[in-house]
């Protein structure tokens, strides 16, 4: 037994040991103990991640060149269909708008709105680990970034929440990551529930929208927006669609499977939303 | 193995992981190039090498982002791989063998998790994926680790003589 600690790789494994116990301590006693490491990483990761990231979309103008012409009709085709609907769907819009301005000022309230203040920024490194769903950003709390913050695509969806900042970095938790919880609401039925990843549901690149009664009439299809009871994050923010709808284990209440709206897999370029300004 | 070449190897690899296999989603997980190279290492170079190169490889994911706990897990695959399959001779053989040891990695990543609260059906889920994948990716670990046979010099020299 005596000869089994003396060997070199049994000493290596105590010191990775106490080295691993070590971080995952100063981890949870202290805040962003890891940010010098991270930092160095993030320095090193950033002219590579550009790099890839600029490959990665050549490569992807390629692949769409090469699918061909008639895809591409097809896919002209739809958008023109979507945009017929979505053309009737803003005239009823501008009746309503108009409506509800009305109504405004009739109630004396103040024009309801909506007003972002968006910082961009570079995914820079995404951990091989298939365990959970985070990202890191090459900006910081120099740029105003703080732990909370919602962070969206360039459409405007909800890709996840910033959960730790350096000066220069920012590890961003994904959707559909475990440690992800949002109050969320759907913009047809109007039902609250909770927003939150699941590690089931994380090989699908889903999320779950849970808490909701039998009776809630949410819906396959329906669209899923970020709710703000407190002013911590804006409310509003198109999170996904309604893939499903499955009854808990408990038979009480249900939960709705959705599909981002944001496209996780390909995440290049992020915007922060720092501050926002919102009337109801 | 020189440990110039190991490192080299080692970060080559995770660069690789990084940068390449982290856009890529098969079944649901990305493809994972460092276990299967740290146990490489392991059954070719020796325990001692294993286990450095397992630490190293756990410190390059903690760095940048990774949790902390792949340090341990690296080095323990690699210093255990070079112990036990040590014996195991040419690239099937080796191959073969990762099957079990990176089970045992995955295994003990698994164990962990469910320990954190993660529910066993969806942990054995995002495990099994990861295994296969890994094991998949063992031709491209020996291919970072590959170095030509030298030229055996003295056979050209008899067939000339004759």
């Amino acid at each position: 037994m005596k000869g089994f600690f003396q060997h070199t790789w049994v000493k290596l494994i105590a010191v990775a040991l106490s080295l691993s116990l070590i971080a995952a301590a100063a981890a949870l006693v202290l805040d962003g103990t890891s940010a010098p490491l991270r930092g160095l990483g993030e320095r090193v990761s950033r002219p590579f991640s550009r790099l890839f990231s600029a490959a990665a979309g050549k490569l992807s103008q390629g692949e769409d060149y090469l699918k061909g012409v008639a895809a591409l009709q097809a896919e002209n085709d739809a958008l023109e269909q979507a945009l017929a609907e979505a053309k009737q769907a803003a005239r009823t819009g501008e009746l309503a708008t108009a409506e509800n301005a009305r109504l405004r000022s009739l109630l004396g309230l103040k024009e309801a709105g909506q007003d972002l203040t968006l910082t961009a920024a570079w995914v820079v490194a995404r951990p091989g680990d298939n365990w959970q769903g985070e990202v890191t950003i090459d900006q910081g709390s120099e740029e105003g970034v703080r732990a909370g913050q919602c962070v969206v695509d360039e459409h405007g969806a909800l890709v996840g929440r910033v959960k730790e900042t350096g000066k220069t970095w920012a590890a961003v938790t994904l959707l559909w990551d475990g440690a992800f919880q949002m109050a969320g609401q759907g913009t047809q039925s109007g039902v609250l529930g909770t927003l939150e990843g699941k590690l089931d549901l994380l090989p699908q690149g889903s999320l779950a929208f849970s808490c909701l009664t039998q009776a809630d009439p949410v819906q396959v299809g329906e669209e899923i927006v970020t709710f703000a009871a407190q002013e911590s994050y804006p409310s509003g923010l198109v999170v996904g669609t309604v893939a499903s709808l499955t009854t808990d284990p408990g038979g009480l209440t249900r939960s709705a499977i959705l599909t981002p709206a944001a496209d996780l897999h390909k995440l290049s370029e992020v915007f922060v939303v720092t501050s926002f300004r919102e009337d109801r | 193995m020189g440990r110039p070449r190991l490192y080299l190897a080692t970060a080559l690899a995770f660069l690789v992981e990084w940068e390449v296999l982290t856009h890529v989603s098969l079944l649901g997980v990305h493809p994972r190039l460092l276990p299967a190279l740290v146990y490489l290492v392991g059954v070719s170079a020796g325990a001692d090498r294993g286990a450095e190169c397992g630490l190293f490889a756990g410190a390059l994911c903690y760095l940048t982002g990774g949790t902390p706990w792949q340090m341990a897990l690296f080095t323990l695959l690699g210093g255990i791989s070079g112990a036990v399959f040590h014996t195991m001779e040419g690239f099937w053989g080796k191959w073969l063998l990762c099957l079990p040891a990176l089970a045992g990695w995955v295994g003990l990543l698994l164990l962990g998790h469910c320990l954190g609260g993660v529910s066993l059906a969806a942990g054995l889920r995002v495990a099994g994926a990861e295994l296969l994948l890994a094991v998949v990716c063992f031709p491209g670990a020996a291919l970072l680790l590959w170095q030509p046979r030298p030229r055996r010099r003295g056979r050209v020299r008899r067939l000339r003589g004759r």
